[in-house]
């Protein structure tokens, strides 16, 4: 029994001597172990135990164990579970995001039963397990009882009784002669090594060190997702990011001809394409639309001859096509606000921020930027210009400007269209044009 | 019957006013932890052991080759195709969960009734339950495509500020699932702590001792420890009891509630609930009867044991048969023509292969366990058994699919084929399990060796001196 002892004199060299801790008597079999139980409860002793491999009927009235306080706290962990699953529901579903689901009501308690009495039952099982082990004061993995020689037969078929030295009727010869009589296998005693239960002085800093190494490498992969980067960012989970399709201007081998944008099909319409109206749809007369070849609209086209195609030329329609009024000029800004005045400005002087910013970065390193300045709009050569010609320009881009087709619908170009002759008409205005009492207001002004 | 000469390990026959000896053979206290710890610290195991082991690692490593292809491909690898998008996944799932009942159904509702015998089993069913549900919850994991947004299942404040839909069957899924593998692994736990401090007590080496002394808490068999031990074990049981009833019958409800024909019916979830524990039956027996000769434990899992789990088969193997034809008589009776239409298709549809393999693994085979020879002789109730849980595969599996593959628009019916990966995945699911199996067996009590204490006889060769009449 002191073999533990002998065996790390180097725990035990500065610690106190060991001390007797009590006395432990083996019992052949439950009845005798039974009747030295009570035998001890009538002693007056309270500090002792029996110590059994199987729970043993009648135990807790021979030693006077009074019934635990444990279905209490299961009962208040099963309250505990209901009220946060009823809660839960309440505040996710019928407060704090409500979605009508057929009709049914947000809360419903029928609804809410299922998840509730789990919830209970989850909550109630972990009260039984972590309420029985604090009530019995375990985990506890130093235990001095664990130095008594056959001890170890306890969880085979042993039957103990110990009697510990705090019992106020404990005493050193006493209570080893009351245990002699109650007819014991044997008595030993329990030898408290009194060795030092504190962990290794190193166990502290060595666990904050391994949790810090471990830690580095998710702070290493917060940092990479969360840093701002000049290069798209480790993607450790892609999601949907990165999918097999073809994108605008990529190639792919699924056709013969490489192209992975595909031309229009030879006498095909994309739906709600079509129009009748062909000065509507293309802002040319309808018969020189059926006469020209529509490739020659697009930008920088050459003839046949390799010369460029001018199109002031083209029998463009010379009245908007629609109804002019109030309601047309709100539209026409709106969308000339959005689509147009990033590059050619709010007012059509072509300088817009894309423009601005474009010009600014070719200032000083000539020959590397491509950018042309927006043409400004109230120039005289596009004033010139007839309306259907300026809608064919949105239709269809010119020089660095895209063809605004797929983006604008027809009735919303010719509105710009419309927005753009006011704009015209604002920024070539001379004085004399303006009302008598603007004039006033403007000279007042600058004066 | 004094004519009968009994064999002292025959404890199935019935003698009026004594009770069977649960225990067979001279065992004592002692000889029962031997026997229970053999396999656990021998220093030779069995190579039969290790054939297992290494024919359900190789399953279990083909089943982690084949999540990795699913997870880097996507979900279309499996046969899951419109109109039926809950394939194999599902039909596994439900499959497994079902096991799962077996076990808290042996530890929590045979406890309740006293079913002493429970003891010889109840700790490798506990055991089985929770690797059935390791690999029922592996399904629905990997089913959601995007494995890594699990835990969207869980109400978790999100900055999308959604919240889960909690009058949805399947989310009451995740919790019931997940409650019920929380329980149960607890209480498995639980009812270890006393036998890991027997591993811990018997330890020869210094990494044994740490390992099952750190397991077993500080174990000291102490009166005063045994009594709120066995308060929270009856606590636990009385929760469990309930749990192991809602967890079916919640999965029953990710059918049932429902507007398809063949799965919208009120009787599913006692259907279900007697299903689950009729195939967990069937599968703890298909495991115990070779490992009772594997762990040396034939006197411990006793023909008798045996004998009640194919009694337990029996009834529930019955009931699952009335169920069957209850089914029939309510679309008969109810008069909706759709669900009229969704059992006779069931029957004789495209299907009916599966119809009737589960009709005569489910109703027909367990009807061999009315007769004694059948019950007792373990070669043979294994091979029901198998059968049994392939019929209880084929249930669900009839279920799901039938019902999903004709609804009610006839333009968009198709017939579900499953791919290779489906089959590979399901095979590999039984390597996990019984590679989980086969590990506990080698490192965990088997057997819960106090409750098996508790109810076998004081045996007078340990203690001569003692008289023993005085405890009967």
């Amino acid at each position: 029994m002191t073999t533990a002892v002998e065996e790390h004199p180097k725990v035990v060299a500065p610690a106190p001597e060991p001390s007797l801790a009590g006395y432990v008597a083996q019992f052949a079999d439950v009845p005798s172990l039974l009747n030295a139980a009570e035998k001890t409860r009538d002693a007056g002793f309270k500090s002792f135990d029996c110590y059994v491999p199987f729970p043993v009927h009648g135990i807790d009235e021979a030693m006077g164990i009074k019934p635990s306080r444990l279905p209490f706290i299961v009962l208040g962990c099963a309250f505990a579970g209901a009220t946060t699953a009823m809660a839960l529901q309440y505040l996710t579903n019928a407060f704090d995001y409500q979605y009508i689901i057929s009709g049914k009501p947000m809360f419903s308690i029928p609804a809410d039963m299922p998840v509730t009495f789990e919830l209970s039952v989850l909550f109630s099982a972990f009260g039984a397990l972590l309420g029985m082990l604090a009530l019995n004061n375990l985990p506890k993995f130093y235990n001095r009882i664990f130095f008594v020689d056959p001890f170890q037969k306890v969880t085979t078929d042993g039957f103990f009784l110990g009697i510990e030295c705090e019992d106020p009727k404990f005493h050193k010869e006493d209570t080893a002669q009351f245990l002699k009589a109650l007819n014991p296998v044997r008595v030993d005693e329990c030898i408290d090594p009194n060795a030092s239960t504190a962990l290794p002085k190193l166990l502290a800093p060595l666990a904050i060190f391994l949790l810090i190494v471990g830690l580095i490498p998710l702070v290493l992969l917060a940092r990479i997702r969360a840093m701002p980067k000049d290069v798209p960012r480790v993607e450790i989970l892609t999601d949907m990011d990165f999918q097999p399709k073809l994108k605008s201007q990529r190639t792919s081998k699924m056709f013969t001809d490489g192209r992975g944008m595909r031309p229009i099909i030879a006498g095909t319409l994309a739906r709600g394409d079509f129009y009748e109206d062909i000065p509507l749809s293309e802002g040319l007369e309808a018969d020189a639309s059926a006469e020209i070849d529509h490739s020659l609209l697009l930008p920088n086209a050459k003839n046949p001859d390799g010369t460029t195609v001018k199109l002031g030329d083209f029998a463009w329609v010379t009245e908007i096509p629609l109804d002019v009024n109030e309601e047309l000029m709100a539209r026409g800004e709106a969308r000339y606000n959005i689509y147009c005045s990033v590059c050619h400005g709010k007012t059509g002087k072509g300088d817009g921020l894309v423009s601005q910013r474009a010009m600014a970065l070719q200032k000083g390193t000539p020959g590397i930027g491509t950018w042309i300045k927006p043409i400004t709009l109230y120039d005289q050569p596009i004033r010139d210009q007839a309306v259907g010609q300026i809608f064919n320009t949105i239709t269809h881009g010119v020089r660095k400007m895209p063809g605004y087709a797929s983006q604008i619908p027809v009735e919303d170009r010719w509105a710009i269209v419309l927005y753009v002759r006011a704009l015209q008409k604002a920024g070539s205005a001379t004085l004399d044009q303006l009302p008598e009492e603007e004039q006033k207001r403007l000279q007042a002004d600058v004066q | 019957m004094a004519s009968i000469s009994i064999d002292p390990c025959d404890n199935t026959l019935e003698t009026p006013g004594q009770r069977a000896a649960l225990v067979t053979g001279s065992n004592t206290y002692q000889s029962v932890t031997d026997k229970v710890c053999l396999l656990a610290e021998k220093p030779r195991i069995p190579p039969m052991y290790f054939v297992a082991l290494g024919i359900s690692v190789t399953w279990l490593i083909i089943l982690k080759f084949c999540i990795i292809y699913l997870l880097t491909t996507g979900v279309g690898v499996w046969g899951n195709m419109s109109p039926v998008f809950w394939g194999w996944p599902i039909v596994n799932f439900v499959f497994w969960v079902g096991i799962g009942h077996a076990g808290t159904l042996i530890s929590a509702i045979l406890f309740l009734f006293r079913q002493n015998w429970r003891t010889g089993i109840n700790r490798a069913a506990e055991a089985m339950t929770i690797f059935a549900v390791v690999c029922a919850g592996l399904f629905p994991g990997i089913h959601i495509g995007r494995v890594w947004f699990a835990y969207w299942l869980f109400p978790l404040p999100n900055t999308m500020l959604l919240w889960p839909q909690f009058r949805s069957p399947l989310l009451w899924d995740v919790f019931a699932v997940s409650t019920y593998a929380t329980v149960s692994l607890l209480f498995w736990y639980m009812g270890m702590i006393p036998d890991l401090a027997t591993f811990r007590d018997r330890a020869t080496s210094r990494v044994r001792q740490i390992f099952y002394g750190v397991l077993s808490l500080g174990w000291t068999g102490s009166a005063r420890n045994w009594s709120r031990y066995e308060k929270a074990y009856l606590l636990l049981a009385a929760l469990a009891t309930p749990l192991v009833l809602s967890v079916h019958t919640i999965v029953s409800f990710d059918f049932a509630v429902s507007q398809l024909p063949g799965w919208h019916t009120t009787i599913f979830p006692p259907y279900f609930v007697a299903g689950a524990v009729f195939s967990g039956f069937a599968m703890v027996a298909t495991l115990l009867v070779p490992a009772r000769v594997l762990c040396g434990l034939e006197e411990i899992i006793t023909i008798r044991h045996l004998e009640n789990m194919c009694k337990i088969m029996l009834a529930t193997g019955t009931i699952v048969g009335y169920a069957y034809a209850m089914e029939f008589f309510i679309a008969w009776y109810g008069g909706n023509p759709y669900e009229q239409f969704a059992f006779v298709n069931r029957a004789f549809g495209p299907y009916w292969w599966a119809y009737w393999t589960m009709v005569s693994c489910n109703v027909i085979s367990p009807q061999f366990f009315w007769i004694k020879w059948c019950r007792t002789t373990p070669w043979f109730m294994v091979i029901i058994c198998i059968f049994i849980n392939i019929g209880m595969w084929f249930e669900r599996f009839v279920i799901t699919v039938t019902s999903l593959s004709r609804d009610f628009l006839p333009s968009s019916w198709g017939y579900f084929k499953p791919t290779m990966i489906d089959v590979l995945m399901l095979i590999g699911s039984f390597g996990l399990f019984f590679t989980l199996f086969l590990l506990f067996c080698r490192f965990l009590p088997v057997v819960a060796m106090a409750e098996v204490k508790s109810v076998m006889p004081p045996h007078s060769d340990d203690y001569p001196e003692q008289v023993y009449d005085q405890v009967h």
